[in-house]
């Protein structure tokens, strides 16, 4: 073998290449986090969840499919039956967790997922292709695909939107998204006004305040009195959906 | 007979202009929520304080106003700077009832208005009231700027519910919320520019030995065909 | 190389070239209708959706996903031996480089397809170029898979330019032999020419290791960045290296035996061969016992939380048939077959290839199938099982490979003459090749 490549003409290929890439750029293709984590004064929503007044009855799960057009197997929130160690057993509601950094955003080779600036993860599902790839990378399950077409919408006139993806677009990706189409009208997201047992808190990390519906309190005090936590923490997502731990005991029959 | 309807008039005018849109304006989820406050006209005894001279801002046109039932206890309520000023402000009530004796070991409630899908009253501390009927909280708010404090007594023995309000214009305020991203997250930002430095290399290697070879293929037959025509 | 053997073996590379026997279109014909039954399956995908698939909402990668990392798995194996051989100036090499590169491309371009197969929105695939996120590992791979193909088809065709100034000498003055004078680029074996090639080669095969790691470590990495138990390891990306490696050497083992057997070449690709593929086969099947080891040992050591549901559920639950099989049948039996000394060494190295095969594939089942089906939300398991549309299109395009493989060879020299006449040497310097004319040499 005589492969001989003179050392200048590779270095320089390579080091021209190298600065031509530089130099061109990457200037619009970046990360899709570089549009996220406004501190503006806009809201930036949450969750809070009581499991100690859930009684598993999947009042916000219907709410949610019926304000979404979904099938009943589509549960952007859904209703876990958990039985622990001791023998006891809880319902843990899990709708999407509009993590901080969230594993979804960053594995969307399309950014069709993105961030607002109100902290809420969307799918822009004129964008998405379904590679499922972000299904894969979040822990907590909380997409659904679309495999099959979506239910007929009454209104054929309704286009659907990142805000309101109804009705969902076939071979594409959808969840949970706070309702932001409804907030934006001053109405409470359709889980938290389907629950019967006022166990979904809606809240605002900058004005620092939540509500069920009936009663209002303070966020943070909240938390911290309560001792929620956030599932999977561990994980460095920075759920944006506290867990208050319980096992319905607050509720009265 | 014309004074009884003249103020009957009243009366049912402040009820339509109060009530009727207002009613239309709030969430039925709301209505269940004011079980002190009447929405009557305002009473004299709702003394809004203020202080570091700042006027006391006017609940929003949404707002319901509140007013203490007339057969209520007294509540006042005022703010102050906490020290040190970090902690916030003060929060003091005072209840006593009509024939002005402190009410004791009563549950005072402090809300804060808020427009939060719709006006709310967001609960931000509770405390019980001393021997002079007084009570206090720390209270920090999100943002500067006017706030609207409810302070609601539950009722107690033969005292029915009632309800004092305080406006003060904050200067002191909780750090605003953010988010916090991994540090690292800003370095690797970097890694797609070295990796597209590398792909480009890659490519530009792939297209020289594709077409670098191609050149110099037919450049090298030329030479030969060149040195046979000269021969 | 005296000039009798020369001239067979540039017969016998030549043989198949404008070719067309019974037997040629009878597997012609076989191949093509398995193919198209894949396609037909496709199209039925298409029309009505992914929900014709096996795949749900817990577990929505399957075979197609499997499929993508074992064909480019299989194409690694070309690339690779072609290009260590190469490096190593092996003096065996040149009846296996050309059938090896050619493996590698046609598994490669089976394998890419797979991730567009894949997707829920195939008309949207060059959204992945337009509005490309560099973070993704999706885009990752279309970059590493794209830019590993061109180099293999490079790497393909700058060894083939002097064949193809052979074949091109041997025909008559056609369209077809024009063809081949603008592919062999006015290839007449100067000295400067010679240089310019062997640069080129050099360069490629330099390039091609790395850029083969690279597209299996991406294909690793779309496992491996997400916080799933089964998939989160540092070790992913050589595992699936050094399994790429095992399986397409495997792969290379039976195509050659397979193109020995119905070319003729037993004379040119002997028993050393096959003993010399087998010591790759063993070491690198060895080489990934280790690392397999190496992930189990670390993993079910600590049994955290997250990795123990899927180790019990490989080891002894619903996947433990799989994996044990793949474990005896699929690695340490081929590995002793092809180690043992004695007879039948080439019936022993395809068997073993076989089952090296067919136990990667099952590897790769069991590495996206329960990875998937372990909960996130640790209360319900997936269940996945394929449909015929899956399983008629991982037929089509498995028969694809062959397909590509014997219409390629319909058209260049299975057998790389030029190298052979490097590496050997020529008997004595000629002006023309002399090269035996369509149909002739075939009948020995």
């Amino acid at each position: 073998m005589t492969g001989q490549v003179s050392r200048r003409q590779l270095l320089g290929t390579l080091g021209g290449l190298g600065a031509g890439a530089l130099a061109a750029g990457f200037v619009p293709i970046a990360f899709a986090e570089a549009e996220a984590a406004d501190t503006g004064p806009k809201r930036q929503w949450a969750m809070v969840i009581d499991m100690r007044k859930c009684d598993g009855c999947k009042a916000c799960t219907v709410a949610c499919q019926e304000t979404h057009h979904l099938p009943t197997n589509f549960e952007w929130i859904k209703v876990f039956e958990v039985h622990d160690k001791q023998g006891g057993a809880y319902f843990m509601p899990r709708p999407c967790f509009q993590c901080e950094t969230a594993p979804c955003l960053r594995v969307c080779p399309v950014a069709a997922t993105f961030k607002t600036d109100e902290g809420v993860v969307l799918v822009d599902q004129d964008r998405c292709i379904g590679c499922r790839m972000c299904m894969a990378a979040c822990p907590y399950g909380a997409r659904y695909f679309n495999y099959a077409d979506p239910p007929v919408v009454s209104n054929p006139f309704q286009k659907p939107t990142p805000e309101f993806p109804v009705p969902q677009q076939k071979g594409t990706v959808g969840k949970c998204m706070f309702c932001v189409h409804r907030s934006v009208n001053g109405e409470l997201p359709a889980c938290v006004e389907g629950c019967p047992m006022k166990a979904l808190w809606i809240g605002d990390l900058v004005e620092d305040v939540a509500t069920n519906g009936d009663e209002t309190v303070r966020l943070s005090t909240f938390i911290t009195e309560n001792d929620a936590f956030r599932y999977k923490e561990e994980l460095g997502t920075g759920p944006r959906v506290y867990y208050i731990a319980g096992h319905g005991q607050l509720l009265d029959f | 007979m014309r004074r009884i309807l003249i103020a009957f008039g009243a009366i049912g005018l402040a009820t339509v202009f109060l009530l009727g849109p207002g009613r239309s304006l709030l969430p039925g989820s709301l209505r269940l929520q004011a079980p002190a406050g009447a929405l009557v006209a305002p009473a004299p005894d709702a003394v809004a304080t203020t202080h570091d001279g700042h006027a006391a801002s006017s609940a929003s046109a949404t707002r319901p106003a509140i007013v203490p039932p007339p057969d209520g206890a007294r509540v006042d309520v005022s703010t102050r700077r906490a020290t040190p000023a970090e902690q916030g402000y003060v929060v003091e009530t005072k209840v006593v009832s009509r024939d002005g004796k402190p009410v004791n070991d009563a549950v005072v409630r402090f809300y804060e208005q808020v427009d939060f899908f719709g006006p709310r009253e967001e609960l931000i501390g509770s405390a019980r009231t001393d021997g002079q009927g007084a009570a206090a909280i720390t209270y920090l708010p999100s943002s500067t700027g006017p706030h609207d404090i409810v302070v609601r007594f539950a009722g107690q023995e033969s005292l029915v519910p009632s309800v004092g309000t305080a406006s003060f214009e904050a200067s002191v305020a909780a750090p605003p919320y953010h988010t916090d991203q991994p540090a690292l997250l800003a370095f690797t930002r970097l890694v797609p520019y070295a990796a597209g430095a590398i792909v480009l290399a890659v490519w530009g290697l792939i297209a020289f030995a594709l077409f670098g070879t191609a050149r110099g293929i037919a450049v090298s037959a030329d030479q030969t065909y060149a040195k046979e025509d000269t021969a | 190389m005296d000039h009798r053997s020369h001239d067979l073996y540039v017969a016998r590379a030549m043989w198949s070239i404008g070719r067309g026997d019974a037997k040629f279109w009878i597997s012609v014909a076989v191949l093509s209708s398995l193919v198209a039954a894949g396609f037909y399956a496709y199209v039925y995908q298409v029309q009505r959706g992914l929900w014709v698939t096996g795949l749900n909402q817990k577990v929505s990668w399957g075979f197609y996903i499997i499929n993508c990392v074992f064909f480019i798995g299989i194409s690694y194996g070309g690339a690779m031996t072609s290009a260590i051989l190469r490096l190593t100036n092996a003096k065996w090499r040149a009846p296996l480089t050309r059938i090896a590169e050619a493996t590698a491309v046609a598994a490669l371009l089976v394998g890419a397809i797979y991730p567009i197969i894949d997707l829920g929105r195939p008309d949207r695939f060059l959204y992945v170029v337009q509005y490309a996120q560099v973070g993704s590992p999706v885009v990752w791979d279309l970059v590493a898979i794209s830019t590993y193909m061109l180099a293999s088809l490079v790497f393909l065709y700058l060894p083939l330019i002097p064949d193809l100034a052979t074949t091109r000498d041997s025909m008559r003055p056609s369209l077809l032999r024009r063809i081949y004078g603008v592919l062999a680029l006015g290839w007449i074996g100067t000295v400067g020419q010679e240089r310019t090639l062997q640069r080129g080669i050099a360069i490629m095969a330099v390039l091609i290791i790395p850029l083969a790691i690279s597209v299996h470590s991406v294909l690793a990495w779309l496992f491996a960045v997400t916080a799933r138990g089964g998939w989160h390891s540092t070790i992913f990306a050589p595992l699936f290296v050094l399994a790429a490696m095992l399986s397409g050497v495997a792969a290379v083992i039976i195509v050659v035996a397979v193109f020995r057997k119905v070319y003729s070449l037993q004379q040119f690709i002997t028993a050393k061969h096959f003993r010399y593929l087998s010591y790759l086969l063993i070491a690198l099947g060895m080489g990934y016992v280790y690392f397999m080891v190496s992930e189990y040992l670390t993993e079910g050591y600590l049994l955290d939380a997250s990795t123990t549901p899927v180790l019990e559920a490989i080891f002894i639950g619903t996947y433990a048939p799989a994996f044990w099989s793949f474990s005896v049948l699929g690695l340490l039996l081929p590995l002793v077959l092809a180690a043992l000394p004695g007879r039948f060494l080439i019936g022993r190295a395809c068997i073993a290839s076989g089952l090296v095969i067919a136990g990667m594939w099952l590897k790769r089942f069991l590495i996206v199938v329960p990875g998937m089906a372990e909960p996130v939300m640790p209360w319900d398991w997936g269940r996945y099982a394929p449909t015929w549309v899956e399983v008629t299109i991982t037929i089509g395009t498995a028969a694809a490979i062959p397909l590509i493989l014997i219409l390629f060879f319909r058209f260049f020299p299975v057998m790389s003459v030029h190298e052979m006449e490097e590496v050997e040497g020529t008997p004595e310097p000629r002006g023309v090749v002399l090269v035996p004319s369509y149909g002739s040499g075939g009948d020995e």
